[in-house]
């Protein structure tokens, strides 16, 4: 049974198009449309106008010295990129996967020393292909449980994590699963944590994620999914000891194309917005 | 927008997308009006709207590959991604500061015209503008409202 009034929604529907509501406001609509018997054409009619709203109003030319800031910005991504590309290796090491990958499908960038400025173009290229290592790490889980050697493999190199491989298995069931999506999970800052969400068709949710500095006192880890132009959803919040791996499920999260599941620090759990800036994010790709 | 310059944004992107590093140069000229106008409209702070615009390209750059073609057009994708970074800046810096109430007209020296994009903009804008004003006024004040200001009536 929704909790909003036809009315209450066609009132919230300028900011719900805009993407101006409070989060619970934004779950309340969302559960009033899926229910409602009733037609809401102004959703409709003013979610239309919002993509031009943008262009209505007056173009002003930025300081001349902003287009610097982003190439140098652009720059310092790359080099942040290949921290990726390592934040994967620990992963696939950490699973002992590694050797199970096919040296042909490995990404070419491992290993390589890092290319002076300009832009190294193929480097570039590489560290783009850099969620294929995540997806690398996912087949090679895979092949080792059709291999039967899934118990030796992860229970002793993950001995002191068990919770994790459970946690690694339901985020892969939801991801596998008919209208699953994947999201690879990449560090903000450089050297950062990485890891895998996974978001059902049911609302399913599931994260692990590994190499995320320790919590302490009252301090979690939330997890947020965003819908395109929507708020951040806080969907649950888990705390992390010494060994850096960190895992959530939960379910009834919002579900759609495109979505962003992002991690922040927050001093409590129940944190209504997030604290920026994000831990690590990603966006969903739809699901095999 | 006509298609023409749709596919020509398309082509741009999917330089970038491919790793040309040199596209998103282009990219920036193309839209550096309109993504500072928009940043500056809703921050009304100009060092913010800087970081605003700064932080969408590097996510445009970022996602590139990701741009569905059948989510709007480059210019639309670029745009909800300036409006996203400006509203969750002003988001963060509610606590501790005032919202301008009145639209702070830039100075001149700040709107000389862009070629390329000042008219592929005016265009579009004088369209929209004629547009808009067929919502009611409750209707587009509203939207305006939380657009540009991420607020609720």
């Amino acid at each position: 049974m929704s909790r909003l009034s036809c009315d209450q929604v066609r009132d919230l529907a300028s900011g719900f198009v805009v993407g101006a509501l409070e989060p619970v406001q934004v779950h309340d609509v969302r559960d009033h449309l899926s229910t409602c018997p009733e037609p809401h054409p102004e959703m409709d009619e003013l979610g239309g106008v919002v993509p031009y709203l943008a262009e209505s109003v007056e173009p002003v030319e930025p300081p001349m010295e902003l287009r610097g800031r982003i190439i140098e910005a652009i720059d310092a991504e790359l080099r942040a990129g290949r921290r990726t590309d390592a934040a994967a290796d620990r992963l696939i090491s950490s699973l002992g996967a590694g050797s199970t990958v096919p040296a042909a499908a490995q990404p070419a960038l491992a290993g390589r020393p890092a290319p002076a400025l300009p832009i190294d173009l193929a480097a570039e290229r590489a560290r783009r292909r850099a969620p294929l290592r995540w997806l690398a790490a996912v087949a090679a889980v895979v092949l080792i449980g059709a291999l039967g050697a899934w118990n030796v493999g992860l229970t002793e190199q993950l001995s002191d994590a068990r919770g994790e491989q459970a946690a690694f298995d339901r985020v892969l069931a939801i991801a596998q699963a008919p209208g699953g999506q994947a999201i690879i999970l990449g560090p903000v800052s450089v050297g950062g944590p990485a890891g895998l969400a996974a978001v059902g068709p049911d609302g399913s949710f599931g994260l692990t994620l590994d190499g995320l500095p320790a919590t302490s006192g009252s301090q979690v880890y939330e997890a947020w999914v965003i819908a395109p132009l929507g708020m951040p959803v806080p969907v649950g919040s888990f705390a992390v000891g010494s060994s850096g791996l960190g895992s959530l499920s939960a379910a009834q999260v919002p579900t759609g194309i495109g979505l962003t599941v992002g991690l922040t620090l927050e001093a409590h759990s129940g944190a209504t917005t997030p604290t920026l800036p994000m831990v690590v994010s990603g966006v969903a790709a739809k699901g095999s | 927008m006509n298609s023409a310059t749709d596919d020509a944004d398309r082509a741009v992107l999917e330089a970038i997308a491919g790793g040309d590093h040199g596209a998103i140069e282009v990219l920036y000229e193309r839209y550096k009006t309109m993504s500072y106008g928009l940043a500056l409209r809703i921050t009304g702070d100009a060092s913010l709207a800087d970081d605003v615009v700064q932080e969408a390209f590097v996510g445009a750059w970022r996602n590139a590959g990701r741009y569905a073609t059948e989510r709007g057009s480059v210019k639309t994708w670029l745009l909800a991604i300036v409006h996203h970074r400006a509203i969750d800046s002003i988001r963060r810096r509610r606590p501790t500061t005032e919202l301008p109430e009145h639209e702070e007209v830039p100075p001149p020296s700040l709107t000389l015209p862009d070629v390329w994009s000042e008219v592929a903009g005016r265009l579009d804008r004088d369209a929209i503008l004629v547009a808009l004003a067929t919502l009611s006024t409750v209707q587009r004040e509203a939207l305006e409202l939380g657009y540009f200001s991420g607020l609720t009536q």
